[in-house]
């Protein structure tokens, strides 16, 4: 029992109840102010923007990063782990793919691809920049405390847990797997399901694109 | 009285042949005797019998490829540099009666486990399972994003090219090796 008490670690988050209630009624409820047609994708356009929070977390070179450094660029952010040998690496080929079809499709938007971990004690900073560069080379990850993971991911609707694995050697890491696309102004406006397709993801981003430079025009 | 000579050399030359000829016929008659003894004795395999395919097929299924099993496309994904775990695929093929794949162990890692990733309450979760069934005339599938080999504390990368033998070890059949190749799937 005592290298089993070792493990400190127990069930650190759950942001599904009243979070995800307020998600779906804000991605669900119709927005009248505007005749624009909301483009259906694999996912949740978000009509009204959710302002994503103040946070501090770390890059890949171990150097602060916060909400305002997602300011300049749009931004695609994948939670996920770099002990995660299935999900996780699919996910990031599949998002390398997506920048080479959204550089060539839409060369005039500047977009930046990151993994943020959700089990920050393996992925330090060190960690996650190898694992996020084998991918490509302009790929990002963010780690740090995993309150402040919290508060990003719970914005964006990703749920995560940390629990002990069944035999209490080890941890097993569950997570949403979701592709969420934030604004220069650092507002997310859009939330991409599994199944995460390069192809697909690439027309809805474009669509997406389309609908908020309408909706801004207008306003 | 006159005693009969043989005076013409080529008669004479007539019956040694014949005698020779005796002989050889005698020799055939005894050697084709023996060999249908023989024959009647092993059981009766004859030599069209031995060089049929029936037969070849017969004895390579019970020496050489006498599997119930096939692996199909057994590959590694590729891992970044300093990665711990890697995931294994392919599909078992079984001919056989139903069986499970217990355990797999592999020089390539610390630690082999067979996992499942599925979606739960909104999460992507891996999962170990204790077992994974084989199902009799059936096939199993190793995926991406359904089963995998796990392999957990891995000494090195695994570099596309390279290739590493996993023994899978089965409830009923016991263990097979089975090759996988590392593949970059970038
Ligand atoms: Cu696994």
């Amino acid at each position: 029992m005592s290298t089993v008490s070792k493990f400190l670690f127990v069930i650190v988050f759950l942001v599904v109840g009243s979070v995800g209630a307020m998600t779906a009624r804000q991605v669900f409820v119709v927005d009248e102010s505007t005749d624009i047609p909301v483009p259906e994708i694999n996912g949740f356009v978000l009509q009204q923007p959710r302002v994503l929070p103040e946070f501090a977390l770390l890059d890949g070179q171990a150097r602060a990063f916060a909400r305002s450094d997602f300011e300049s660029a749009w931004s695609l952010l994948y939670f996920g782990f770099t002990y995660c040998p299935d999900i996780c690496p699919t996910a990031m080929v599949e998002m390398a793919k997506l920048k080479d079809l959204l550089a060539a499709s839409r060369p005039d938007v500047a977009a930046e691809y990151y993994l943020v971990s959700v089990d920050p004690q393996r992925d330090t900073p060190e960690r996650i920049q190898e694992y996020v560069t084998f991918f490509d080379d302009s790929f990002k990850g963010l780690t740090g405390d995993l309150l402040e993971i919290g508060k990003l991911a719970q914005t964006a609707s990703v749920i995560h847990v940390i629990e002990p694995s069944a035999d209490g050697a080890s941890y097993e890491v569950g997570h949403s797997s979701t592709l969420t696309l934030v604004d220069p102004q650092g507002n997310i406006r859009a939330i991409f399901k599994e199944p995460l397709r390069a192809s697909a993801l690439a027309n809805d981003i474009d669509r997406v694109l389309t609908y908020v430079k309408r909706v801004s025009n207008e306003v | 009285m006159q005693k009969l000579k043989i005076t013409h050399p080529d008669s004479a030359n007539r019956i040694e042949k014949g005698i020779v000829l005796g002989w050889a016929v005698l020799v055939v008659i005894v050697i084709l005797v023996a060999a249908a003894l023989a024959r009647f004795i092993v059981g009766g395999i004859s030599a069209q019998e031995f060089a049929s395919p029936e037969f070849m097929n017969g004895a390579a299924n019970n020496k050489i490829n006498a599997d119930q099993f096939t692996f199909s496309d057994p590959w590694v994904r590729a891992t970044p540099p300093g990665t711990m775990t890697a995931a294994a695929y392919l599909s078992i093929g079984n001919t056989g009666e139903e069986d499970r794949l217990l355990y797999a162990r592999s020089d390539g890692a610390r630690r082999v486990e067979i996992h499942t990733s599925s979606e739960q309450d909104g999460m992507m979760r891996m999962s170990r399972l204790d077992t994974l069934p084989v199902p009799a005339d059936g096939v199993v599938q190793l995926t991406s994003g359904g089963h995998h080999l796990m392999f957990i504390d891995i000494p090195a990368t695994f570099v596309p090219g390279e290739s590493v033998i996993v023994t899978l070890v089965f409830e009923s059949a016991g263990a097979r090796d089975v090759l996988f190749t590392v593949r970059d799937v970038r």
